[in-house]
């Protein structure tokens, strides 16, 4: 390997900096929040000045100056606490989350690309404030001239000239200079490379055999050196090891120079590191993947559980048994796939903390703006959820913690006058339930009017007035394109993306969003999202001989269809028995355009959405059950009635997954459940 | 020649490796000093490079077992931090660290810092 | 204007430029769904993607619904891809800018839509055809 082959990987190491910033910049938010309530802990403060300090080390490396400065600044900030010449108070724990904000905006900045990073003035003024109370502030005030001086690395300053200057050095050492593991030979050896070196050494302190400390130093090395290089630089070499090495630097003149007889040393030593040159990187515990190769890798799963698909319908086809030697074969294959795939597509889920985290500063920010105080809880942060569910739940998000923060919770005196705490409460809470991941935004605000939402509808014109609507749907009004509660259009909420959008970008993964409000009480929004949208389990159902795929979460139970059972509700509408009631009959036939005969009709899904309605969908025949690769139709097309997405089947064919949300809002003629 | 390389930081224990790579030693890192006594016995490095702070057990602890051990007493031990306040630097050489280099990170004067000490 | 694939919808010969021609196969059944314009035949699976098939003839309105279909031709147009299905592929030539004629004043809107000229090579007439306007009429 030649030193050429490092020189690319220096922007991977910057990417690994960022990487690395985000997490630090992740637990320094995660460890200041459990401040609030935990105040004074030592060890927290220790860890998030370590974070903080880690930004710095990475930042200096890579000389972001503006980075290192300001980092440079918090931590001596943060270490007035940590040695507790300032108690942690809940003022203190603000000013740090502001802090944390401004280097994550000049993190943000570098890795744009960015040159530097100005910040605000105020910002840097709380921190004055800090650094220049309590005990022991003076010898931080000569840091912080350090620190604005923009003296942070040493400059180094040439004050000879670069001619070749002759140097004595009379070195003795102490006994704890070994003790600290050095040796006198690593200094010479240092010296003979700042330039032509002879070394004689003095024996003159050596004692007699019988009087001799083992763990004591006697001798005395007289060097002559010459050498171009400043004498700062031989200092250096020596400064090292403080009082246990004394040496004494002369610079001498041409005519005191008379050498007499001095032995080369270390020549042999020196090759010896030459030669040595195999390289050998080992020891990095993580692998750092492009997520690209990832996805690559999923996609290649995929194409092996297609191609298992492939195998099995061939044996089918053969008749071959599933008992034969072959089969148990195939069936161990399709075992080893699925953990494959499982086991790849939660190499890219991650804690849902890491949208959550950046939801506390949307908070805080907009808590600032509106003047409202906010306490924010969170819980279940370390929910996984699959990388591409999270990249498109980060903007749904933050609009609707704005929302609720803007539009649900009170100010102050309003709070105080209703009898609710001054601080207002956001719950953001995500759990799994069914497979799917629930995320949960509730406030302890003013709640949703009913009368006011219906008044606004019936003025925006999206419902006629006197139209008769339940709560829940007057509640999901707020969803409708062009709605807004409040009037004027304020700067934190009413950005022109309404609730409409929110409600669109989730329904585009799959997910579904709930409210339930109790006026004066305060809101919850629960959302629901699947876990993945690269792979879901399914069955695979013939109707009017065309494959189709039924996501299994769908269907709460499977039985046999007696078409004698089913009677006509009008509109050339069905209805079946089910349990102690009737349900809704939809004909997969019919979604195709066929009118089903009722001969070929044979097996009935009761499937269910989120709402727990249910609906009777009545196909010919189960196929099979099995895990699909979700391909997504608009990839390379465009949205098609009744399926979001596709799966590629054993024998190459497409096959569509039904999208059951869609069979109820669209084909029961009824509003999409929310 | 083997180098263990201390540090909480990813980038600092990649940017480290990366120079030391460079000049031809074999690196091996460890995240704290648990971590890097651990790793001790079985790499038998010839030279230590730790972070000074680092959760678990920072540099100063790290230097100080590492001296307690006879396998390990005399092996030098370069302290690679952003402090460079005089006290901690005192601190460091009576735990028994064998040098000091003050951050930022400059990849030849850290090479020059283990050749000094290795050589 | 540089190498067009040269291809047929029944009689008549049409070409594409040939950096948008992404693969060609041999003509498959698709998997229908409902309600699509009449000219999609339906998804066919290639290496792994679903890419929507369209009977070229049919939207483009020159050919009747039963000519023969021989090929696909996948095209690529941004990011997505879709496949054309075609009688038959002929060749690839030269285009050159000197024979290349305007459509006749008469020809069908939906003609001028998707072609923007006849290129005439010898005895043969071909229809240039647009691939952003192939795939803006597919993807309606």
């Amino acid at each position: 390997m030649s030193a050429d082959d490092f020189t690319d990987d220096m922007d991977e190491i910057r990417q690994i900096f960022f990487d690395e910033c985000d997490e630090q910049l992740a637990l320094l938010e995660e460890q200041l929040t459990s401040l609030t309530e935990n105040t004074g802990d030592a060890e927290k403060i220790n860890t998030i000045f370590r974070c903080v300090h880690s930004i710095k080390g990475g930042a200096a490396a890579f000389g972001m100056e503006d980075l290192v400065k300001f980092s440079h600044l918090f931590e001596s900030v943060l270490d007035r606490f940590r040695s507790g010449y300032i108690p942690v108070d809940m003022e203190a724990v603000k000013t740090f989350l502001k802090c944390k904000d401004t280097l994550f905006d000049i993190v943000g900045a570098f890795k744009d690309g960015g040159q530097s990073y100005i910040v605000a003035p105020e910002n840097v003024a709380e921190l004055d404030v800090y650094l220049n109370s309590g005990a022991g502030s003076r010898s931080e005030n000569i840091e912080m001239e350090d620190v604005f001086g923009l003296s942070f690395a040493p400059v180094k300053i040439e004050i000879d000239p670069p001619t070749d200057q002759k140097y004595s050095i009379i070195i003795n050492v102490s006994s704890q200079f070994y003790k600290r593991g050095d040796d006198i030979r690593n200094i010479l050896a240092t010296l003979s490379e700042l330039g032509q070196m002879t070394v004689d050494l003095d024996v003159a302190n050596v004692p007699l055999l019988n009087t001799i400390q083992p763990d004591q130093s006697y001798l005395i090395w007289k060097v002559l050196l010459v050498t171009d290089i400043a004498r700062q630089e031989i200092e250096e070499v020596f400064e090292w090891s403080g009082d246990d090495i004394h040496a004494e630097i002369i610079l001498l003149t041409d005519k005191i120079i008379k050498t007499e007889t001095y032995l080369p040393i270390f020549d042999d030593k020196h090759e010896e590191l030459q030669i040595k040159k195999t390289v050998d990187r080992k020891g990095i515990a993580t692998v750092r993947v492009d997520i690209q190769r990832i996805d690559k890798l999923v996609d290649l799963i995929g194409e092996l559980v297609i191609n298992q698909g492939a195998i099995q319908s061939q044996m089918r086809r053969n008749k071959i048994s599933g008992d034969s030697f072959l089969g148990n074969v195939v069936a161990a294959q399709e075992q080893l796939i699925h953990e494959l795939q499982e086991n790849v597509i939660m190499m890219r889920a991650y804690p849902i903390k890491t949208v959550f985290q950046k939801l506390g500063r949307v908070v805080r920010e907009t808590a600032r703006f509106t003047d409202k105080q906010v306490k924010l809880i969170l819980e279940g942060e370390d929910t996984e959820v699959d990388r591409s569910i999270l990249e498109k739940i980060s903007d749904p998000l933050t609009h609707m913690v704005r929302n609720a923060i803007d539009h649900g919770i009170e100010d102050s005196a309003e709070r105080l006058k209703v009898g609710k705490e001054a601080e207002g409460l956001l719950r953001l809470r995500a759990f799994q339930r069914s497979g799917r991941i629930i995320v949960e935004i509730q406030d302890d605000g003013a709640g949703l009017d009913p009368e006011r939402i219906y008044d606004k509808a019936v003025e925006k014109k999206i419902i006629e007035k006197g139209e008769k609507l339940d709560r829940d749907e007057i509640f999901s009004l707020i969803f409708e394109p062009g709605f807004s509660t409040v009037a004027k259009v304020t700067d934190v909420s009413g950005r022109g993306v309404g609730m409409d959008v929110v409600k669109k970008s989730l329904q585009q993964i799959n997910g579904r969003i709930f409210i339930n409000s109790t006026k004066g009480k305060g809101t919850t929004f629960s959302i629901s999202l699947p876990f993945t949208l690269s792979v879901i389990e399914g069955i695979i159902f013939k109707a009017e001989r065309q494959d189709f795929v039924i996501p299994v979460n769908n269907v709460s139970e499977t039985v046999i269809f007696d078409p004698a059972k089913a009677f006509h509700i009008g509109d050339g509408k069905y209805g079946y028995p089910y349990r102690d009631g009737y349900l809704s009959v939809i004909y997969a036939a019919e979604i195709l355009g066929y009118r089903p005969d009722g001969k070929n009709q044979k097996i009935c899904f009761v499937i269910e959405n989120e709402n727990e309605d249910k609906i009777a969908f009545v196909v010919d025949k189960i196929i099979d059950h099995s895990r699909f690769v979700v391909k997504n139709l608009e990839d390379n097309y465009r949205k098609i009635k009744c399926f979001s997405t596709a799966t590629i089947l054993g024998d190459g064919n497409v096959a569509f997954i039904l999208d059951v949300e869609f069979l109820f809002g669209e084909i029961l003629k009824k509003e999409s459940p929310c | 020649m083997n180098v263990l390389v201390v540090d909480d930081s990813r980038t600092m224990r990649d940017l480290v490796t990366r120079e030391l790579c460079k000049e031809g030693y074999d690196v091996e890192t460890a995240e704290d000093g648990v971590d890097a006594l651990k790793k001790v016995s079985g790499f038998q490095p010839k030279v230590v490079i730790t972070d000074l702070n680092m959760p678990r057990m920072d540099g100063l602890q790290l230097t100080k077992a590492l001296r307690a051990r006879p396998e390990t007493r005399y092996i030098p031990i370069i302290f690679l931090t952003t402090e460079s306040g005089g006290e901690l630097r005192q601190a460091a050489r009576e735990a028994g660290a064998t040098g000091w280099i003050v951050k930022p990170f400059d990849g030849p004067k850290l090479c020059a810092a283990v050749r000094r000490v290795s050589s | 204007m540089g190498k067009s694939l040269v291809f047929s919808l029944g009689l008549q010969e049409f070409s594409v430029q040939i950096s948008a021609v992404k693969e060609i196969k041999e003509w498959s059944k698709a998997t229908a769904f409902p309600a699509a314009p009449s000219f999609v035949e339906g998804v066919v699976n290639v290496r792994g993607a679903v890419i929507p098939l369209v009977d070229m003839g049919q939207m483009i309105g020159v050919s009747s619904d039963n000519n023969e279909k021989k090929a696909i031709i996948f095209l690529r147009n941004e990011t997505k891809v879709i496949g054309f299905s075609v009688t038959n592929v002929t060749d690839i030539s030269d285009m050159d800018d000197t024979h290349f004629r305007d459509l006749p004043e008469l020809s069908s809107e939906n003609l001028k839509y998707f072609s923007n000229g006849i290129q005439s090579l010898g005895e043969r007439m071909i229809f240039s055809v647009n691939v952003s306007s192939l795939f803006e009429g597919s993807l309606q």
